[in-house]
């Protein structure tokens, strides 16, 4: 028989909590800056000035592109690091939130959403100064960057779900967080961020068939630049399944999580 | 104030709680506790999870078959030396661990319950005391406007003052314990669960809680129980007492001063 302990949190109380716990996650940091929140803003100019720089100095060929190279690498930057943030964000819930989840009964979907959120959000800025940054540099920006927002959500999605097995598992054992944030790097230089699908072949090419990421790195791209998916149907079968997989796994990291939290040595 | 106590249950008081046949077992092996966890989460994955009352390997019992209820208006000692099951018998009424074996039952009148363990756990060095005030309610899932109603109690009670609006890297041990401590006895719930809560040195202030948890919690038809290994507290607060010993359940009495004896004995 299962057991009736009460649910502490109303939906208000859910809504509170998340805000604050954004607003923690997000702004706490900076409160011992003179800046304060402004970093959330300088952080992105440094990688925007950086790579204009590489452009100047013409130092990477990178395959044939039909943007500026700099723009197109600096989208799959900007679009990775949501990605990664979201991956890191949500395997690190139980160094982040192990201890407090031993002395309060949050609800875990909220961690997940505030996890999730914190992520959007320190994607939203660095994106949108790109888009002016474009803007600015005579780079036309296609309507169907309004659909871009469904492979750029569906990218945090997936994120979200590695990082949420990655955590429940590390929880348990180490070795699956110390293997798999190698294995990101790997991943990063793999999907075609810096370089265009175009000079992929071989070995690259197969890998990246089944490459997740590179449908939805480069549909963002596609779509912003050109008003078009990249391989659609292959794009919209990785979104399909990115979705199963995200409720399935969050559904596990639900179910295990007071397992692992007796077992974790928090 | 002490209010008189008898060594009886109030007839009048209800069951909120009745936990039967509880057990937890965990496993004090670094590398067994690791292939068991992945062992269970497999199988739980696969719906192929039976709870078992074998022990494996390096495998003991925090808890071995606890049977008892929690009663209205009552304020619980829970006693027992370092080791008995006090925390994990807690979370475990808490929902912070799950129940695998055995059966957690509360009365349906019971709308919310509070845990309150490292008390200081969650606050933030950087925010100030008020901006930690609504992060520690959030936490104990209060709303804004529940917290906004109790910043006056919390500052009365913290006597916090004009210090809440500094952060909180500038307090003293004593004064986020006070903090934390404060928001924690202004959440409105039917059972509240402390965990060695009472390890503050400041009188004035434990005065003050003790006076409100026994005005609280000792009518209204709710519950307190809390773990403490401070003799004098149990004997100023309490009005049962449940001892345990190596996770099992050794006795329950109204006779406080009697339970506290037991428990004396137990620590020789």
């Amino acid at each position: 028989m299962p057991n009736n302990i009460p649910v502490n949190q109303t939906i208000e109380s859910k809504i509170f909590l998340l805000r604050q716990m954004v607003n923690m996650r997000l702004f706490a940091e900076f409160k011992h800056s003179f800046l304060g929140w402004a970093w959330l803003i300088i952080y992105p100019l440094f990688t925007i000035t950086t790579w204009l720089f590489i452009k100047q100095a013409g130092v990477i060929n990178p395959g044939e592109t039909e943007v500026p190279y700099y723009a197109y690498v600096l989208l799959g930057i900007v679009s990775w690091g949501f990605f990664f943030e979201a991956y890191k964000n949500c395997s690190n819930i139980f160094n982040n939130y192990g201890k407090i989840v031993l002395v309060n009964k949050l609800p875990l979907g909220i961690i997940v959403l505030s996890e999730f959120c914190v992520s959007f959000i320190k994607f939203l800025i660095p994106f949108s100064l790109t888009i002016l940054f474009f803007l600015i540099s005579g780079i036309s920006i296609h309507i169907q960057i309004l659909i871009s927002i469904m492979p750029i959500l569906i990218l945090g999605l997936l994120g979200t779900c590695l990082g949420l097995l990655i955590g429940t598992l590390s929880g348990i054992a180490k070795d699956f967080s110390f293997f798999f944030d190698n294995i990101m790097r790997l991943v990063m230089l793999l999907t075609p961020i810096i370089y265009s699908p175009k000079v992929m072949n071989g070995t690259l090419a197969k890998i990246n068939f089944y490459n997740p990421l590179n449908y939805l790195i480069n549909s963002i791209r596609n779509l912003i630049f050109e008003g078009t998916w990249y391989e659609f149907s292959n794009t919209i079968l990785w979104i399909s399944l990115v979705i199963i997989l995200f409720a399935l796994i969050l559904r596990f990291f639900i179910k295990e999580f007071p397992t692992i939290l007796e077992r974790s040595n928090i | 104030m002490i209010e008189s106590r008898t060594n009886i249950r109030n007839p009048n008081s209800i069951e909120l709680v009745n936990v039967k046949g509880l057990y937890k077992k965990f496993c004090s092996n670094t590398k067994y506790n690791m292939i068991y966890g992945m062992h269970e989460i497999a199988a739980d994955t696969l719906s192929l999870n039976k709870p078992s009352k074998t022990l494996r390997k390096h495998e003991f019992w925090a808890l071995n078959d606890l049977n008892f209820s929690l009663y209205s208006n009552e304020i619980t000692a829970l006693l027992g030396v370092n080791g008995c099951g006090k925390t994990t018998l807690i979370r475990m009424l808490a929902g912070i661990y799950d129940t695998k074996i055995g059966q957690i039952t509360y009365n349906k009148d019971v709308k919310k319950v509070c845990s309150v363990f490292a008390i200081k756990s969650g606050l933030n060095q950087y925010l100030t005391g008020v901006q930690n005030i609504f992060l520690k309610g959030a936490y104990f899932g209060m709303t804004k406007e529940e917290i906004e109603e109790k910043l006056e109690f919390i500052s009365q009670l913290s006597g916090l003052g004009k210090h809440l609006n500094a952060p909180l890297g500038k307090y003293s041990s004593g004064m986020q314990t006070r903090l934390a401590m404060s928001v924690a006895m202004s959440v409105d719930c039917d059972v509240l669960f402390i965990d060695e809560g009472f390890s503050f040195s400041d009188p004035g202030f434990k005065e003050r809680c003790f006076d409100h948890l026994r005005v609280t919690y000792r009518n209204n038809h709710k519950a307190l129980v809390f773990a403490s290994h401070h003799v004098h507290k149990i004997e100023e607060l309490a009005s049962r007492v449940i001892l345990l010993d190596k996770g099992k359940f050794i006795d329950s009495t109204y006779d406080v001063s009697s339970g506290v004896e037991q428990y004396v004995d137990l620590c020789r």
